[in-house]
């Protein structure tokens, strides 16, 4: 025997990563933080957390990471070190589970079938052969797998049926490292983007090097609610000065260009305007409730009311979505000093000063899209295939082993029967009965 | 407006859950065959029109009911009333009833308790994944609520028969330890694979609506939680050999954590799913 300090030191490691309890202290610990991930609001600006929790909790929780528990890099390690032990388990089961799986071994000895967690023993009038061929045909009938090999005037069987069931648990270890491999190349090749996008326009894609135009968006509400039931953009994809694709997109329906896709995500309005500064005249489009910059030092936040009217509690609202009084509301600012604000009709010039003035053109929507390419996708959808097969062998794949040995009887044959099944012992032992007992050709006992 | 017969048929199945419930526990002291043969019928007949009732929702709406508290809450009843009826009929573990049933009726009182409406859909919850991704929770809480059931029978009884050996009254009706575990091991390996679909289908359903297959929200996240709870139970088994006892426990805190995944987080967390 070994001592634990002649253990080479890669030895060691490799003994650490294969023990069971790291790989449940493991799954136990990153339960846990999970759950710090949830009741701590995540994702807040260190002040939160400083008012939230008190200066000193304030400041723990952000040099843990706490406020982004789920991005950090001690959860990155923790996935990664549970990736390594899942692998060396994996490697470490691999040849006695081969060996498992496609080896197998007759019972040659009367005393092996003492052992054996299910027995069974049968007699029968007809001779060994005989006995031993409808032995097998029942086997078969039942989707076994038989093995027969005669020896010394007797007849030895082997008989399996789901004996890739201890794939599983191979199975499905790979595939959380496929998952987690999908993920973490996914995250380091792939982009995330937002857009939102008037329509008539086109937006470039940056690190995709083609672009994207809205021809049109649409609403469809639910009767004559004001809740949406589904929205559309209707995008045409423009890649080296020519239109390659079109598609109308939907919430749960996006488009996908060369791995990069188009998720219908939110929508709003858009109102167009020029703006006259000492006489000089620019065209802006102010996005609904933004603060768009139209030039001169001036800034514009505009709000778009498609149905206008004063609420008794004297805000502005609309009372529908169509647009039957449109009203602007807007303000306009000089760095951050409000200069003006007030409702505009459209196409009403707005006089700020004898130098300013605006005017309020038109208006169109606006579809918000996001963006992404995910090149980690394939794998995880793979991946996930895999864990389910390898979950479908583990749990719903029992393996059953039954031995038989037939030698001459008092007048016929003596079937002498083992059989295990480690996850089945109760279907297999009613299996082996009903086999006993139906025997054709009478049983003698 | 939700229509006169889905709501009475539901009130019915209320009621007879409710009768169900009572009549398993009378069976726990009377322990005559007749009682609860009676329960099973009863609790099957909750059953039948608890489904008549969510089939008419279901016409009525023109989609599966699983779009709000009251549709899902009513949903999860419906799953654990049905492998809980599965088990009862396969294994006829009488007394189970009784620990089933109130998780069934306490379900389904909460739920009708809530606003019954039929919410038209908003377009992110329009997708098909998404029924697929409710139809395998429904079955693997079920199936994780009966180990619960099972898990609580076991205790009880072990710290019974470690007092005193002669098991008297109410004890003789559960059945014994190596059968209770047996059925544990069994509800959760049957629950467990589901439970992963759930993951992966809601995995699917958000890349398809957000863009993003994962972006840790509370529900998401104690999704995965409860999965690695039953991981951990499913190795600990295997190679520990964590039977009995600790595999009992283990189930409890599952179902705890599948609890807290639905309510808890609902109630006091928030999250892309707090509409539902
Ligand atoms: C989230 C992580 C994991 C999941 C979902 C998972 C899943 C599974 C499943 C489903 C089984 C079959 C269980 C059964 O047949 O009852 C299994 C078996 C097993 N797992 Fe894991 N596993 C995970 C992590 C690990 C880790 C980190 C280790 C490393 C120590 C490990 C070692 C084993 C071993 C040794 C077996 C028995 C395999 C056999 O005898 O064929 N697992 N695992």
């Amino acid at each position: 025997m070994t001592r634990e300090k002649d253990l080479s030191f890669g030895r060691r490691i490799w003994r650490f990563l294969i023990s069971m309890q790291l790989a449940l202290f493991l799954l136990l610990i990153v339960a846990a933080v999970s759950v710090f991930g949830t009741i701590i609001p995540q994702g807040e600006d260190p002040t939160f957390y400083q008012q939230a929790y008190g200066s000193l909790r304030g400041d723990l929780i952000s040099l843990f990471d706490l406020n982004d528990v789920f991005h950090s890099w001690w959860f990155l390690g923790l996935a990664l070190l549970l990736a390594a032990s899942v692998l060396a388990c994996t490697i470490d089961r691999l040849v006695p589970l081969w060996r498992q799986v496609t080896r197998f071994q007759f019972r040659y000895e009367t005393s092996s079938y003492d052992g054996a967690p299910i027995k069974g023993e049968a007699y029968s009038q007809d001779e060994v052969k005989e006995t031993a061929a409808q032995l097998a045909k029942r086997c078969r009938g039942r989707h076994y797998r038989v093995f027969l090999e005669e020896r010394d005037g007797q007849v030895f069987l082997y008989a399996d049926r789901g004996r890739f069931g201890p794939f599983g648990s191979l199975i499905t270890h790979l595939s959380l490292l496929i998952i987690l491999a999908g993920a973490i190349y996914g995250g380091l090749t792939g982009f995330k983007d937002y857009a939102n996008i008037p329509e008539g326009e086109t937006f470039t894609v940056r690190p995709a090097g083609f672009s994207i135009k809205v021809s049109d968006f649409r609403v469809d509400y639910y009767g004559d609610s004001q809740m949406p039931k589904q929205y559309y953009s209707d995008l045409t994809v423009i890649a080296g000065g020519r239109e390659v694709l079109r598609k109308v997109i939907a919430v749960n329906d996006p488009l996908t260009y060369r791995g990069v896709t188009f998720y219908q995500s939110s929508y709003g309005w858009v109102v167009d305007g020029t703006i006259n500064s000492q006489g000089k005249e620019s065209k802006f489009t102010s996005l609904d409730r933004d603060v768009t910059s139209i030039g001169g030092g001036l800034s514009l936040k505009s709000f778009f009311y498609p149905d206008f009217v004063i609420d008794p509690s004297g805000h502005p609202g609309t009372r529908s979505h169509l647009p039957k009084n449109p009203r602007v509301v807007y303000a306009l600012f000089q760095g951050s000093k409000i200069l003006t604000y007030d409702v505009a009709k459209l196409g009403e010039p707005v006089k700020v000063n004898n130098n300013l003035s605006v005017i309020f053109t038109g208006y169109r929507e606006y579809t918000g899209l996001q963006i992404a390419k995910d090149p980690g996708i394939p794998l995880i959808y793979s991946g996930s295939v895999l864990l389910l097969l390898g979950l479908f062998l583990s749990f719903y794949v029992f393996p059953r082993r039954i031995w038989a040995m037939v030698g001459p009887g008092q007048k016929g044959a003596r079937v002498l029967l083992a059989a295990a099944a480690p996850r089945a012992q109760a279907r297999l032992e009613e299996e082996i009965r009903e086999l006993v007992e139906t025997w054709p050709s009478k049983a003698v006992k | 407006m939700i229509s006169e017969w889905e709501n009475n048929l539901f009130g019915l199945a209320v009621v007879l859950y409710l009768a169900g419930m009572v009549l398993y526990f009378l069976y726990t002291t009377r322990r005559q065959e007749r009682t609860s043969r009676l329960a099973f019928s009863i609790t099957g007949a909750a059953f039948v029109f608890h489904t008549v009732a969510m089939v008419i929702r279901s016409a009525e709406a023109g989609r599966l009911p699983f779009s709000n508290m009251y549709e899902f809450t009513s949903l999860f009843a419906w799953g654990i009333a049905l492998v809980f009826l599965f088990v009862e009929w396969r294994y006829h573990i009488k007394a189970l009833g009784s620990f089933v049933t109130p998780v069934v009726f306490g379900l389904i009182g909460y739920a009708s308790v809530l606003p019954k409406e039929i919410t038209p859909l908003v377009p992110a919850l329009q997708s098909y994944w998404l029924q697929f991704h409710v139809f395998t929770a429904i079955l693997a809480y079920g199936g994780f609520g009966v180990s619960f059931g099972v898990s609580i029978m076991y205790l009880l009884r072990e710290r019974k028969e470690s007092a005193d050996k002669t098991l008297r009254g109410f004890y003789q009706l559960i059945p014994n330890l190596k059968a209770l575990d047996d059925l544990n091991y069994g509800a959760v390996a049957f629950a467990f694979p589901f439970m992963t679909l759930v993951l992966i289908t809601g995995a699917i359903w958000a890349e398809r609506a957000w863009g993003t297959y994962w972006s840790w929200d509370p529900k998401e996240t104690w999704a995965l939680i409860t999965w690695l709870i039953y991981a951990v139970y499913l190795h600990a088994r295997l190679t520990y050999g964590w039977k009995g006892h600790r595999a009992a426990w283990m189930s409890i805190i599952g179902f705890l954590a599948v609890l807290f995944t639905y309510f808890g987080v609902n109630l006091l967390l928030a999250g892309l799913h707090s509409y539902v």
